[in-house]
C-alpha cells in the first residue's frame, strides 16, 4: 500500500499524468497519477489516504521546490494536471462525504484585474494540499465575494491582484467580507502586495507564494 | 517640430523570439528547462505567426508641459504620470507616446488552452505573448532612438500606466491621443487594454535628458513578468 502511494506522490511531483504521457522521460511506459489513483482505490486503500499520503504529498513537494526556485511555473502546472487526473477518481468520495477535506477557500482576482495565471496556480496548489477551492474567477467585486462567503460559512477568502492599481480594491473587498461575515479570514497575494500592505489594510495574512498560503492554512487546522 | 504619428507592423518572425528567450522569461536558465518544456515552447512558437497581429503606433510631440506634480499636458490632453516618473522626465523637451499590441489571437488561444486543461501550453503562449509585445515595442523604441540621435537628442527609458505610480485610470486620458481603436486596442471599463497583450506608455526625449533609471529599477513589482522578460532581453 505504501509503495503505490509513494509512486503516486512521485507522479504528481514530476507531472506524470497517465500511462500515455511521455514525460518525464524516465517514466515512459509506466502508469501515471491517473492509473495509480484508480489502482490504489481498487486495492482498498482508503480514499483519504490516497489523497493525503499520495496526491497531497506530491503537490507539497512541488510547492516547496517552487518556493525555492528549483522548479518554475510550467513544472507546477504539469504537477497540477497530474494531480487533477488523480482527483477525478476521488470526486465520488468527496461528494458522498467519505473524504473530508481540510476546509474551504474562496479565491478570486479582485475587481478591475483580469489576470488569472497566478490565481489559478494558487487555487490548484491549495486544492492539491487537500482543501476545497471555490474559484470565483477574475474581476470579482465585493458583492460576489460576500455572497460566496455567506453561502460557505467558515471559508477562507483569498484575494489576488497583479497590478498596483487594482490591489487597492483588496481593502474594499476585504472590509466588505469582514463586515458581512465577521471573523472571516482574508488572505492576500500577488506581485504588487507585501506584508506591510496587508497590515495596512487590515487583512489576516499575506502569502508571498502558494506554499506560504498552504502553510498558513495548514496551521489553521 | 510638428506632432507626428507613425504606425508600425511586424511579423512574428521579425521579432526573433527563441526557445531560450522564452525559457528565461519563465525563470529557467537558457537551455536548462527540463523535457518536455523546450519541445512545447518550440511548438508554441511555430503557431505564433498565425496567432499574432503585431501593430504599434508612436505619436511624437514637443508641445509638452510637465508640472511638478507629474501632470503632462500635450496636444490638448492632460494626464497624471506622478512625481516619480515626472522626476525622470523633467529635462524632456517632448514625449513619444506609444501603444503596441501582439493582437487578440495569442491571448485568446492561451485562455482557451488553459480553460480546457492544457495548462502548460496556455501558460507558454501567455509568456510568448508578453515577450512579443515587449520585443515589438523595443523595436519601435530603437527606430525612434536613431531618429533622435540624428536630431542631436537622447531618449529616456519608457514608462507605462499601471507602474511606478502612474495610475491605470489615467489611461483614459492617455488614449485620447490616439484615434479610437487604433491598432485594434481599446480600453475596458477598468482601463485595462484589450487585447490583453498590449502595452502603452511614454518615452521622453531631449538634448539633456538622462536615461539612467530604467522603469523596472523604480518599480516594486519584484515578480513581474515584464521585469523578467526585460532582464532576459538585455542579456
Amino acid at each position: 500500500m505504501e509503495e503505490i502511494l509513494e509512486k503516486l506522490a512521485y507522479c504528481v511531483e514530476f507531472g506524470k499524468i497517465n500511462l500515455a504521457s511521455p514525460y518525464p522521460p524516465d517514466m515512459r511506459g509506466q502508469d501515471g497519477a491517473d492509473e495509480l489513483t484508480k489502482k490504489a482505490l481498487e486495492m482498498g486503500v482508503p480514499p483519504t489516504e490516497v489523497l493525503n499520503k499520495g496526491l497531497v504529498i506530491g503537490m507539497g513537494k512541488v510547492g516547496v521546490k517552487f518556493r525555492e526556485n528549483k522548479v518554475f511555473v510550467p513544472q507546477v502546472l504539469m504537477s497540477a494536471k497530474a494531480m487533477s487526473f488523480g482527483m477525478a477518481h476521488l470526486k465520488p468520495f468527496f461528494n458522498d462525504g467519505s473524504v473530508v477535506r481540510k476546509g474551504k477557500i474562496i479565491i478570486g482576482t479582485v475587481e478591475g484585474d483580469l489576470h488569472d495565471i497566478g490565481k489559478n496556480l494558487v487555487a490548484m496548489m491549495v486544492e492539491g494540499s487537500g482543501w476545497e477551492v471555490i474559484d470565483l474567477g477574475t474581476d470579482v467585486n465585493a458583492g460576489k465575494f460576500v455572497a460566496a462567503v455567506q453561502a460557505n460559512p467558515g471559508a477562507v477568502v483569498c484575494l489576488s491582484a497583479l497590478l498596483t492599481t487594482t490591489m487597492v480594491n483588496m481593502e474594499k473587498i476585504g472590509k466588505a467580507v469582514k463586515e458581512a461575515v465577521p471573523g472571516t479570514i482574508v488572505a492576500i497575494g500577488g506581485a504588487p502586495v507585501n506584508q506591510d500592505f496587508s497590515n495596512k489594510i487590515g487583512m489576516d495574512v499575506y502569502a508571498p507564494d502558494p506554499q506560504g498560503l498552504i502553510d498558513y492554512l495548514g496551521n489553521l487546522n | 517640430m510638428h506632432p507626428s504619428q507613425k504606425d508600425f507592423a511586424y511579423t512574428f518572425d521579425e521579432l526573433n523570439i527563441s526557445v531560450e528567450l522564452v525559457e528565461e522569461a519563465m525563470g529557467y536558465e537558457r537551455g536548462q528547462s527540463p523535457d518536455p518544456i523546450p519541445e512545447m515552447i518550440a511548438s508554441a512558437i511555430d503557431q505564433c505567426a498565425d496567432l499574432c497581429n503585431i501593430k504599434g503606433s508612436l505619436l511624437v510631440s514637443d508641445s509638452f508641459a510637465l508640472d511638478p506634480s507629474g501632470v503632462i499636458e500635450t496636444l490638448g490632453v492632460k494626464f497624471l504620470v506622478g512625481r516619480k516618473i515626472g522626476a525622470q522626465l523633467k529635462h524632456a523637451e517632448g514625449g513619444a507616446f506609444y501603444i503596441c499590441t501582439a493582437g487578440a489571437g495569442i491571448g485568446e488561444r492561451s485562455k482557451d488552452l488553459m480553460a480546457c486543461g492544457d495548462l502548460v501550453e496556455g501558460y507558454i503562449l501567455d509568456v510568448i505573448g508578453s515577450l512579443t509585445v515587449e520585443s515589438a515595442i523595443d523595436k519601435i523604441q530603437g527606430v525612434f532612438e536613431l531618429e533622435m540621435i540624428d536630431a542631436g537628442k537622447r531618449i529616456a527609458s519608457r514608462y507605462s500606466p499601471g507602474y511606478c505610480g502612474w495610475a491605470l485610470k489615467e489611461q483614459k486620458q492617455f488614449f485620447e491621443l490616439f484615434p479610437e481603436n487604433h491598432c485594434g486596442i481599446k480600453l475596458s471599463e477598468s482601463c485595462l487594454m484589450d487585447p490583453i497583450k498590449s502595452v502603452s506608455g511614454i518615452i521622453g526625449f531631449g538634448a539633456n535628458i538622462r536615461n539612467t533609471v530604467y522603469e523596472c529599477q523604480m518599480c516594486e513589482l519584484d515578480t513581474c513578468v515584464y521585469r523578467t522578460i526585460r532582464l532576459a532581453r538585455r542579456k
